[in-house]
């Protein structure tokens, strides 16, 4: 059953894809997104009311009290009207803000958590693939634990297997990642160590490759 | 924007039967007294009776009539409807805590100390006792002179929030009042119920003149100020925290306004003069539309008595032209 495999790995390729980018970043991202495409009109008001109160306000600044008093006062209930409005606003945005946490919390938890347990327990007795007989000898038993049939691979097993490849392909990644840097970096710091240094400042770059 | 302006003149007031309330407010010295005097001798011409109130302890109404009153209302010389008296709002509750004290012992102390501890508090029920005690009077119209400060008409137009913080206090009666029973048993202490007793019904009072407040037919503020910056400023700030409580506030009495005589050398008086016409054309071009505002002269003589009041209160009804 290929498509039993791809989907459990597929899953477990999402969780550890969540946990890498972390819960908050994400729902940050996603909330902006659905902020733009469902509800606009909240925070595009608060934007513009945003600017209209920092221009007034800066209008507010260049205004004498003294001399145009009127103008001054008005402009000032104009500044206090917005800073209401804005406060209003802002507790409406952040309420909706609260609300789609939950939810997309809830969401994330049965898409991360629920998902495979439900899986792994829905298809408990059917085999993800068959191994060749014989290929583990007296461990075969382990591979099709727990109720999956004999000689196979059970849902669990080839969830945990999944997930290992994936943490162990992510940490070989990180580690290449680093390595490559880290050459690309120290064969730039000699070579943009060489050039600035004039004849006379001779004993300083050495002090610093030590340190290095 | 000439034909929307409204009359100079605090007729509208004199006019709007329905009224009950009068609070004249504005910074000090800005002739708070002056105003409210004229406005309660003007209102005794066309009503059955008359009340002003002064809550300023500093008591100006004696000052204004020169006549002495007390905390009971007095009839004022020379007028036949007009009443006046001059009340501590701070005193009712001075009384309260100690008529507690007497009976309530260290823990009633404890428990007056967390009622009080909200600021505020003390004068907004100082206040809201006035208003019950008037209340029982028959007036037709009340005037108060020294308008409560911003705390007081905070608690007196949210009692929300003075409701929470009793509701709480009764809640904690209730929940400790049995222990403090037992425990006041133990040392000879009694009568927490009485204190409690009393906070509830300031808040009954409280809610009830909230009420009165905000309605527009029955209660109006008058903003005194002079022609001056701080004073505009001031009003400016009265005004927004006024509408913000839902007070109505529809009339401006710009007072102590210069009007030298023509040709007149007098250095100083021309330059203020300019200074206030200055200031009052702010004030126009600010609250033209929603206010009546009225002008009043700064006169060469001390308007004290109730002749010279008389004279003055003129004003308020028709404009003062200034002489060519």
């Amino acid at each position: 059953m290929p498509s039993l495999a791809l989907t459990i790995f597929l899953l477990v390729l999402f969780t550890q894809i969540i946990s890498w980018v972390g819960q908050s970043v994400l729902e940050d991202c996603v909330f902006a997104l659905y902020i733009r495409l469902i509800s606009p009109e909240p925070s595009k008001r608060q934007a513009q009311l945003r600017k209209e109160v920092f221009a007034d306000k800066q209008d507010l600044l260049r205004t004498s009290a003294q001399d145009e008093f009127a103008k001054w006062a008005k402009l000032r209930r104009k500044v206090d009207k917005g800073l209401s409005e804005l406060e209003k606003l802002n507790a409406a945005i952040s309420s909706q803000k609260s609300a789609f946490s939950l939810r997309f919390k809830v969401i994330l938890w049965l898409l991360t958590s629920a998902a495979p347990y439900i899986l792994t327990f829905y298809y408990r007795r059917e085999a993800v693939f068959y191994l060749p007989p014989g290929l583990l000898g007296p461990l075969e038993w382990w591979m099709s634990f727990p109720w999956a049939p004999k000689g196979s691979v059970s849902c669990a097993m080839w969830q945990f297997a999944c997930r290992r490849a994936v943490k162990t392909a992510a940490g070989l990644g990180r580690e290449l990642f680093v390595v490559v840097t880290q050459r690309t970096a120290g064969m730039a710091m000699p070579g943009s160590g060489k050039i600035p240094v004039p004849a006379a400042a001779g004993p300083k770059p050495e002090g610093k490759e030590k340190t290095q | 924007m000439e034909d929307e302006l409204l009359p100079p003149t605090l007729q509208n007031v004199l006019d709007q039967k329905t009224l009950k309330w009068i609070f004249c407010g504005g910074k000090g010295g800005v002739g708070k007294t002056t105003t409210s005097c004229s406005l309660a001798i003007q209102l005794a011409t066309c009503r059955e009776s008359v009340l002003l109130i002064s809550t300023d302890p500093a008591h100006n109404l004696s000052d204004a009539f020169g006549q002495k009153f007390s905390k009971d209302a007095t009839k004022v010389n020379g007028f036949d409807n007009l009443y006046a008296m001059e009340i501590d709002p701070t005193s009712s509750m001075q009384e309260m805590i100690e008529q507690s004290d007497q009976n309530g012992g260290a823990m009633g102390g404890m428990m007056q100390d967390l009622a009080f501890a909200i600021p505020g508090v003390d004068e907004a029920m100082g206040f809201a006792e006035i208003m019950k005690h008037v209340k029982s009077m028959t007036y037709s119209v009340i005037v108060f002179d020294t308008a409560p400060t911003g705390h007081t008409l905070r608690f007196l137009s949210f009692p929300s929030v003075l409701e929470k913080a009793l509701g709480k206090l009764s809640d904690l009666s209730g929940r400790f009042g049995p222990m403090l029973q037992q425990m006041s048993g133990m040392f000879g202490m009694g009568q927490q119920e009485d204190m409690f007793g009393r906070l509830e019904e300031m808040r009954g009072t409280i809610t009830e003149v909230n009420a009165q407040f905000k309605d527009p037919e029955l209660t109006t503020f008058i903003c005194v100020c002079i022609s001056e910056f701080l004073s505009l400023y001031e009003t400016e700030r009265l005004v927004q925290e006024l509408s913000s409580y839902e007070i109505d506030t529809h009339n401006i009495v710009v007072n102590q306004l210069i009007f030298p005589k023509r040709g007149s050398n007098c250095e100083q008086c021309n330059v203020r003069h300019a200074m206030q016409q200055k200031y009052l054309r702010e004030a126009h071009e600010l609250y033209d539309g929603m206010f009546n505002i009225v002008q009043l002269p700064l006169l060469t003589e001390e308007v004290r008595g109730p002749e010279k009041l008389k004279a003055f209160s003129r004003m308020l009804v028709e404009p003062y032209v200034p002489p060519q």
